[in-house]
């Protein structure tokens, strides 16, 4: 019995497996076919000198690719297309009533809004990445350019292409594991570079360093998966349930509302870090002298102090500005008054409303200041420890990996559990 | 002509060596004798007994059946109808336009699944529909040597028993389904009516697949209801008032209570809380509250013999049988000041959806299918075939005319059927209700013209079929709601049969009562005038049929009777039966001369006209009402009349059209746009989707449900067959009793926890030594063989195998119990998981899982009932 169940699940979830990972590979591939017309050495050359150019591109490719590939542009405009458009739904009624809506004309209207906004993202993108290197080709031209923007644009589409067959006939989300792998991949590079430059203190305290380094990793994942899946959990009576003849039944504790501590996902830590790195950024691109002079106190712990409330509040501001578009108490009270459901132990109306809003309020302040503190945790231990090069493990990063992780698990689990009533069959 | 169209269509070149084949055997098969013939049939049986493939006597098998048909009912399939039951064979759904011959065509396929022996089932959409087609192509069956059988509302068990266990069974969807649910509640092997599931084709297939998908088919039992709960809650709602105490929402009828409500109530009854799940008062007073505002006498309900009967909105009939759930018929019976019934609770539940995939193969025929094809494939894997007419098609859809609003629209409409109707074109105008329908009749009664009235008021039922059948005849004006008057043909030129028919029984009940009351020949009469233009048989047989005492006797009703099943007597129990079957014939060849000249003459005016007075939700029921006329190569025009504010556009057409229309159109005159008709398909669309959504939604959560059924039914009919019961017994026990050991194991319990349930369960007390696990395992379960064997011997003495009786019982009645009570907790499931959608989790995902864990928790229990049970009863 036990092996005809799982030659079952193999037929599912191998050739899924198998499709998931080629795709992934192919596009791991598509990362270092270089663009035609990109001179790899001259560009070498470029990026060994200019140091900007160097975190820019690191940004970009998420690792520091000296390879203008195919696919370098990678998932990243379909990411901030799909921002953007979350940004508009919260801003739009009209297309917050689709989204409400869930139907299928809905979804695709909205579906087909990111698809073009990705495009019009990567070809802006693909135009940054062309004018950038201007100063480390030799010979630029319009011509080149151009050419540069309609491989990189089409690369894009093709990883968006590609990203959305693994979301349909593989397994898990196409753009969420293509997120996973880019940081995944920098990890070895991370490890390296921090070894590298650690190294150079003492070697003990470099063996310490990584010992917390790895604690606080645990801690941090552990919080995440708490901060994901973790809900509060709203005991519900429905009048229904109200109608059967036993007690027994009428007391069942099934019927409840979950409310997640972290309601908005990566966007308040996504808006906060945009926030706080425009001064950065300022200041890299030499705008602004006199934020130079500011620049040099970093090390100074005041500044950090100020730095480190500003993400706290930020954080804490967003999350419950998302939380109020997302779980509206007044909808949510009027619902369930409309399926004659309340909430146990409330009377409902006016005070079902309150309650609800107080309830939110408390889960989003926690969940929040753990989101907070999860992000501050690589920035307190660089500090501290005076490590570098921990920017790459930020928390949004662990975030996505976490919830990848759990997607995937939870999708797993749906397979078996279609199939798993075979093996009551006799 | 034929031959042209069939030779293009992609399907012919699929089936061309098929139908040459059976083209060839034509010739063969007919110079053999009638009992040649029917020892074909046995032969072919034997061949597919022998090569257990259906495709090799494909070709024999349906050339045979066409010759049956023939020698027969005279009637030969066509090559198309050929390709028809070719379709219906591999398993695929065979699109065919009304009046091609659909039940012609199922014959082709029955006939040859039939000769498996396993039996085939042909659903159609009404116990009449079943009755007729039985009738008539029944013969064809009977001359091949196949029994057929037929499904009524009113037939007993074994009634039911003898017609499923003919080769081929005429059977409605909902008898068919409710004989399922039925076996498997039997508690009895000879209860038991259906055979296993064979072959099944389903007739108007997009009705019942996809129109009545959604609706479930409960069996209920009644359980014990507390009454004095409905009797205070309505004494309540005396006291509360509209607007201040609840709001009421017409459209969803919902009830929803203020603020101020729920204080007065909770101050009438003296509680705190009115969802306290000890004294719940809240279903009771809103049910109550409900009764009084949303459920009217003689509106929605009426009262007959101390008895709330529920009264169909749309229909206007009375439904006898059904009851309100949730404690709403309580509700209002205590309104009402009537004694309060018991509740009912589902005993066993299935859906279309998932009841026609029980078959193994399963096949259906309509004339819309094409499109709602991805909904078949993804729900049923079923593929759409169409197939080509006989005759070209010479129907010409006209486009649609839009008018800025109804009352130009309705003005149009009624001028158009005067002007159309003076010149003699008949003509069919489709709505949507019943209010419409009279509506228009109204409209029409003021430019005075003639015209019959075709909806599903119990009134114009009667006369249905044949109002639709005379809908073909010159001038003619009707009007039908959509659902009416399916399965029944337009024939151009009007029907010959009804008016023979009616003139007929005009005729004899005239006659009849001239005599009784006079007791002289009709010819010694002054009503000699009325009989001068029949012929001189006709008045002879007259005559004769009149001096038979036995036919004096006949009442009105009977006479009608005898008129109508005329065709189904094949050998006659009175002299007059064969003498009126005389007079039927000799009227039909007088007026057929006369209906093929009308019928001429309606053709050369254009043939039917429909309108349709507004899109429907969805083009297959535009695409059906179009398909009345143009049958059989027939000229037809089709137009509908639509207006800017009809339901459809108002809320699927978009704000964009309102605005760019209005500014368009400043007075009566219509917009045919094509552009506009590209928008109105779109919005139709929208809708389709929209519903099919929703049906896909509940399959996907039925599903769930369907698998569990499927294992719970499975193991009930072993049970019900009798096999292993004893085997099954000792492997329900030695789980039991591992899982207790289990759980001892994990420290779910104690070790005197332990001993105190096997004690429970077996009744006997256990002496233990501390043993290792091993060791207990193996000690529990031969102490548990041991009492079994004991008990059983026990049973055996009242009585030879009672204690096998018994077993059976028990397991059986704890089954359904268990199922019940199952089926309770999953409607609730699926309520309480639509709320985890704010936790931004997958609904669907939560109920799979949670209903997984209820499932296994319920066979848990049944085990544990069933030993209990067993163990512990006693004979008194």
């Amino acid at each position: 019995m036990k092996s005809k169940n799982s030659n079952k699940l193999k037929d599912i979830l191998l050739p899924r497996i198998l499709l998931t990972i080629g795709i992934l590979l192919l596009i791991r591939t598509g990362t270092f076919l270089p663009v035609p017309g990109i001179d790899p050495i001259d560009l070498d050359c470029y990026i060994q000198r200019t140091p900007v150019a160097k975190n820019l591109i690191s940004t970009f490719a998420g690792d520091s690719a000296f390879v203008i590939g195919l696919f370098t542009l990678n998932i990243f405009p379909f990411v901030n297309a799909t921002i953007f458009v979350q940004l508009l739904i919260a801003f739009s009624p009209r297309l917050a009533q689709l989204q409400k809506e869930g139907d299928f004309e809905g979804k695709r209207t909205i579906s087909r809004l990111t698809r073009n906004i990705t495009l019009f993202v990567s070809i802006a993108q693909s135009v940054g990445v062309a004018l950038y290197l201007r100063p480390a080709l030799f010979e630029w031209n319009i011509l080149l350019a151009s050419e540069i923007v309609l491989w990189l644009t089409s690369g894009a589409m093709i990883v968006l292409w590609l990203s959305e067959i693994i979301t349909d006939y593989g397994l898990g989300n196409g753009s969420s594991l293509l997120i996973y792998i880019n940081i995944v991949s920098n990890l070895p590079n991370l490890s390296k570079k921090l070894l590298l430059e650690n190294s150079e203190t003492s070697v003990f305290l470099s063996f310490t360093s990584i010992i917390i380094l790895l604690v606080l990793g645990l801690a941090s994942f552990y919080g995440i998966v708490f901060l994901q899946n973790g809900t509060l959990r709203i005991p519900l009576i429905s009048a229904r349930q109200l109608n059967q003849s036993s007690f027994q039944d009428r007391n069942r504790k099934a019927n409840y509302l979950p409310l997640r501590f972290n309601q908005a996902g990566v966007m308040p830590v996504i808006l906060t870090t945009s926030f706080l790195v425009v001064p950065r950024y300022l200041i890299n691109l030499g705008i602004f002298p006199w934020l130079e002079s500011l620049a040099s106190f970093k090390s100074n712990l005041f500044v950090q102090l100020i730095y480190w409330i500003g993400y706290f509040v930020l954080i804490l501001a967003f999350s419950s500005f998302y939380s109020s578009i997302v779980l509206n108490p007044k909808d949510l009270s009027d619902q369930l008054q409309k399926q004659a459901v309340k909430i146990a132990g409330v009377r409902p109306g006016v005070s079902t409303v309150l309650y609800l809003k107080r309830e939110i309020q408390r889960i989003t302040r926690f969940g929040a200041i753990l989101l907070a503190s999860l992000t501050i945790i690589p920035n307190f231990i660089e500090s501290t420890y005076h490590l570098t090069g921990l920017n790459g493990l930020s928390t949004t990063s662990f975030l996505i990996l976490g919830g990848v992780i759990l997607d995937l698990k939870r999708e797993v689990n749906d397979i078996l559990l279609s199939d798993i009533y075979r093996d009551l069959y006799q | 002509m034929e031959k042209n169209l069939l030779k293009k269509s992609p399907i012919f070149k699929k089936y061309q060596t098929v139908i040459s084949q059976i083209n060839n055997l034509e010739e063969t098969f007919q110079m053999l004798s009638d009992n040649d013939l029917r020892t074909q049939t046995s032969k072919l049986k034997k061949r597919y007994q022998e090569s257990k493939n259906l495709n090799s006597v494909i070709a024999e098998s349906f050339a045979l059946t066409r010759e049956a048909s023939v020698r027969t009912l005279g009637l030969r399939h066509f090559d198309v109808q050929l390709i028809g039951g070719l379709v219906l064979n591999d398993q695929k759904i065979a699109e065919m336009k009304t009046g091609e011959g659909k039940t012609l065509v199922a014959t082709l396929s029955a006939s040859l699944n039939a000769l498996t022996e396993k039996g085939v089932h042909i659903i159609t959409v009404n116990d009449y529909l079943a009755s007729r087609d039985q009738a008539s192509m029944g013969q064809i069956y009977k001359f091949l040597g196949f029994q057929t059988g037929l499904i009524q509302d009113d037939m007993s068990k074994s009634e039911r028993k003898q017609n499923y266990n003919s080769d081929i069974t005429y059977v409605t969807n909902y008898a068919v389904t409710f004989d399922f649910l039925y076996d498997n509640m039997a508690l009895n092997s000879s209860d038991v009516v259906l055979r296993p599931f064979n072959y099944c084709i389903i007739d108007e297939v997009d009705s019942v697949l996809i129109d009545e998908a959604q609706t479930p088919l409960i069996i209920s039992n009644s359980i014990e209801t507390p009454v004095d709960k409905y009797i205070i809650a309505a004494e309540i709602t005396n006291y509360l008032n509209s607007g201040v105490h609840f709001t009421v929402d017409e459209k969803n009828k919902n009830i929803v209570l203020t603020e101020k409500g729920s204080k007065q109530i909770e101050d009438i009854l003296q509680v705190q809380d009115l969802y306290d799940p000890r004294q719940p008062w809240i279903p009771y007073v809103i049910n109550a509250i409900k009764a009084n505002t949303l459920f009217l006498n003689n509106v929605h309900y009426i009262i007959q013999n101390e008895r709330i009967i529920i009264v169909d909105e749309f229909t206007g009939r009375i439904m006898p049988d059904r009851r309100w759930g949730d404690g709403l018929h309580q509700a209002i019976e205590a309104k009402e000041k009537l004694p309060i019934r018991q509740k009912s609770e589902t005993a066993a539940a299935i859906t279309y959806q998932n009841f026609f995939l029980l078959y193994p193969k399963l096949s259906g025929m309509t004339g819309t299918g094409k499109t709602a094809e991805i909904e078949f494939e993804k729900i049923y894997k079923l593929s759409v075939d169409e197939i080509p007419t006989a005759r070209p098609p010479l129907r010409n859809d006209l486009t649609d005319l839009v008018y800025k609003d109804q009352f130009s629209k309705w003005n149009a409409i009624a001028t158009t059927c005067n002007q159309i109707s003076s010149t003699g074109q008949p003509v069919l105008i489709g709505t949507t209700t019943v209010e419409k329908s009279e509506m228009l009749a109204e409209l029409l009664n003021e430019y005075q013209l003639s015209y019959q009235l075709l909806n599903a008021k119990p009134e114009n039922v009667r006369r249905e079929s044949e109002i639709v059948a005379q809908a073909g005849k010159q001038s003619a004006i009707t009007i039908a709601t959509n659902m009416a008057g399916r399965g029944t043909d337009i024939i151009l030129g009007g029907n010959t049969s009804f008016t023979v028919q009616r003139e007929l029984y005009d005729i004899l009940t005239f006659s009849r009562n001239y005599i009784l009351a006079k007791k002289i020949t009709i010819f010694e009469s002054s009503l000699k005038a009325r009989f001068y233009c029949n012929s001189q048989k006709f008045l002879s047989v007259l005559c004769s049929v009149l001096n038979d005492s036995n036919f004096l006797k006949l009442s009105d009703v009977e006479i009608l009777r005898t008129l109508r099943e005329n065709d189904k007597i094949s050998i006659p129990n009175y002299s007059y039966q064969c003498s009126i079957k005389c007079l039927i014939n000799e009227l039909q060849d007088y007026y057929k001369k006369h209906q093929q000249q009308e019928n001429k003459i309606v053709k050369n005016l254009g043939g039917l006209y429909i309108i349709g007075t507004e899109r429907n939700d969805s083009r297959r029921v535009d695409n059906q009402l179009r398909g009345r006329c143009g049958r059989q190569g027939d000229p037809g025009t089709s137009q509908f009349f639509l207006s800017l504010d009809d339901t459809l556009l108002r809320l699927f057409g978009g704000p964009k059209i309102q605005t760019f229309l209005q500014a368009q159109m400043t007075d009566d005159a219509p917009l045919e746009s094509k552009m506009l008709t590209k928008s109105l398909n779109l919005a139709q669309q929208r809708v389709e989707e929209r519903a099919y959504q929703q049906r896909k939604n509940l399959f996907d959560y039925d599903e769930i449900l369907n698998k569990q059924r499927q294992i719970i039914y499975t193991d009930r009919k072993g049970i019900l067959a009798n096999q292993a019961l004893e085997k099954i017994m000792l492997v329900l026990g030695e789980q039991i009793l591992t899982d207790i050991v289990v759980d001892l194991n994990k420290e779910k319990l104690s070790y005197n926890e332990m001993i105190t349930l096997f004690e429970n369960l077996s009744g006997k007390n256990l002496i233990l030594n501390n043993k290792d696990l091993e060791g207990l395992k193996r000690y529990l379960i031969t102490e548990f063989w041991l009492i079994y064997q004991a008990r059983k011997s026990e049973f055996d003495i009242y009585g030879l195998s009672i204690g096998q009786k018994f077993e059976q019982g028990i397991i059986l009645l704890n089954i359904d119990q268990i199922w019940q009570e199952h089926l309770q907790k999953i409607t609730l499931l699926r309520d309480a998981v639509s709320w985890r959608g704010y936790g931004q989790q997958n609904p669907l995902y939560e109920y799979k899982r949670e209903a997984f864990g209820m499932f296994s928790e319920q066979v848990k229990v049944l085990r544990h009932l069933i030993i209990y049970d067993f163990l512990r009863s006693y004979i008194l």
